[in-house]
């Protein structure tokens, strides 16, 4: 009973234990523990390189986004620009195409005025010569020398229309 | 009174044929174990019997293959609860024991032994902390046989990795002058047998002081006065708690040394 004794039959006893607990351990545990952790840390490095990458796709989606709505916005600006112009330049043409036709009408209008004038002076001045030549004819078939008469004529051709008393 | 105690301490640490147990109602507790007849193997006498140490080698063999069931079951990528804790241990060993002293590649050879060098190691320190339990590791047998394994997981990483002639080969250091050789080879050689004894006996010796000085302190009250016993007791929980970490750093050491050991040969700039 010695604190220093060797005792071969205790180590084989040890040997025999801790090579089985060794083999055991190795096979229940410690082989599916260091998979485990080695598929964790793949885990985590898969995990956080996708991670990277979905931030960098996002930063480049939302890049695009922005410059995606800019240019709808510009080509809204542009395009209602355009509207407003073409708006403008519309009305600007019904508003002169309505001044021409109301000119134009009026134009007839005056003309037709003119004409219808001339029409009625022509006439005027036909039924002038047909009463004067009426009342040349009534007078002579009386008396000419007659003072009176010459009143008469001459009244009569008084409340003639000026233009018919130049032309005579 | 004196040389009663010391009797008494010497007969808690050493290895014997018989157990205590609290539920055996002999005045002793005490439940005497099966005896194997010895054998002679090439005239060493082997004796098989089942003695104290070899229980408690036993029950933690028993314990860790328990508790390899266990831990297998709860495998996880999320570790929860007891598993994550032997997972950290695992880990730790894996990287900040094999992986610092070898490599990444030949720690994945040797972790598994490493983890199981440490958790048996552990496991019997902390079973001779419970009452009525014994300390296999503070038998140097145990201890030992230990190194045994250890001295054979080195060389064979060792020839492993530099084939048997080149593992012969580097026990002749480079650059040493040729009348210096023969010299040099007995140096590295007696290195090579140095290194197991050291863990055999560093662990055997840690393991046994603790053990001596919780029990000295205990018979401290038996030698002086009964009234020296809250200094005694006192002091007791203290090495009690002392041998707590204790257990953990040998086992720890134990390990550390084996794979710093493991990686000298198999990193080897030689």
């Amino acid at each position: 009973m010695s604190l220093m004794q060797i005792d071969p039959g205790v180590i084989l006893w040890t040997l025999i234990i801790f090579v089985i607990v060794v083999i055991l351990l190795r096979k229940i545990a410690w082989k599916p523990i260091l998979n485990m952790l080695d598929a964790r840390e793949k885990n985590i490095r898969e995990a956080v390189e996708k991670a990277d990458r979905v931030q960098v796709e996002a930063e480049k989606a939302l890049a695009e986004q922005k410059e995606l709505s800019e240019k709808q916005r510009q080509e809204a600006a542009e395009f209602m620009q355009k509207a407003k112009e073409d708006a403008k330049r519309m009305g600007d043409e019904m508003v002169e195409k309505a001044r021409r036709e109301a000119q134009e009408a009026t134009e007839r209008a005056r003309r037709q005025i003119e004409e219808e004038r001339v029409k009625a002076v022509e006439s005027v001045r036909t039924h002038a010569v047909d009463l004067a030549l009426d009342a040349a004819a009534h007078l002579l078939s009386k008396k000419l020398d007659d003072t009176t008469n010459r009143v008469i004529v001459s009244d009569y051709i008084d409340k003639l229309p000026d233009n018919l008393k130049q032309r005579h | 009174m004196g040389q009663q105690v010391g009797q008494m301490i010497l007969h808690h640490i050493v290895n014997g044929p018989e157990m205590e147990l609290p539920w055996v109602t002999d005045l002793t507790h005490t439940v005497h174990l099966p005896h194997i007849p010895a054998f002679e193997v090439l005239g060493i006498v082997i004796d098989m019997s089942i003695t104290r140490h070899v229980v408690m080698m036993l029950l933690a063999a028993f314990l860790l293959i328990l508790m390899a069931l266990f831990v297998r079951r709860k495998i996880a990528l999320v570790p929860r609860g007891f598993t994550s804790m032997v997972e950290s241990f695992v880990l730790f060993i894996r990287d900040d024991v094999a992986k610092a002293t070898m490599g990444a590649e030949a720690a994945r050879r040797y972790t598994p032994y490493l983890c199981t060098t440490f958790f048996f190691i552990l496991t019997c320190n902390l079973l001779g902390l419970i009452p009525y339990g014994a300390t296999a590791t503070s038998n140097v047998s145990v201890t030992a046989a230990l190194a045994l394994m250890s001295f054979f997981m080195i060389q064979g990483a060792g020839m492993r990795k530099m084939g048997v002639f080149g593992y012969f080969g580097h026990l002749i250091p480079p650059g040493v002058p040729f009348w210096l050789a023969p010299v040099m080879f007995v140096v590295e050689l007696m290195g090579v047998f140095a290194k197991p004894f050291a863990l055999c006996i560093r662990l055997f010796a840690n393991m046994v002081a603790g053990h001596v000085v919780i029990l000295s302190l205990i018979g401290l009250v038996f030698v002086m006065n009964i009234w020296v016993f809250p200094v005694a007791v006192g002091f007791g929980v203290f090495m009690y708690l002392l041998e707590l970490f204790v257990a953990l750093l040998q086992a720890y050491i134990f390990t550390m040394l084996t794979s710093l050991f493991i990686g000298l040969l198999v990193v080897g700039e030689h």
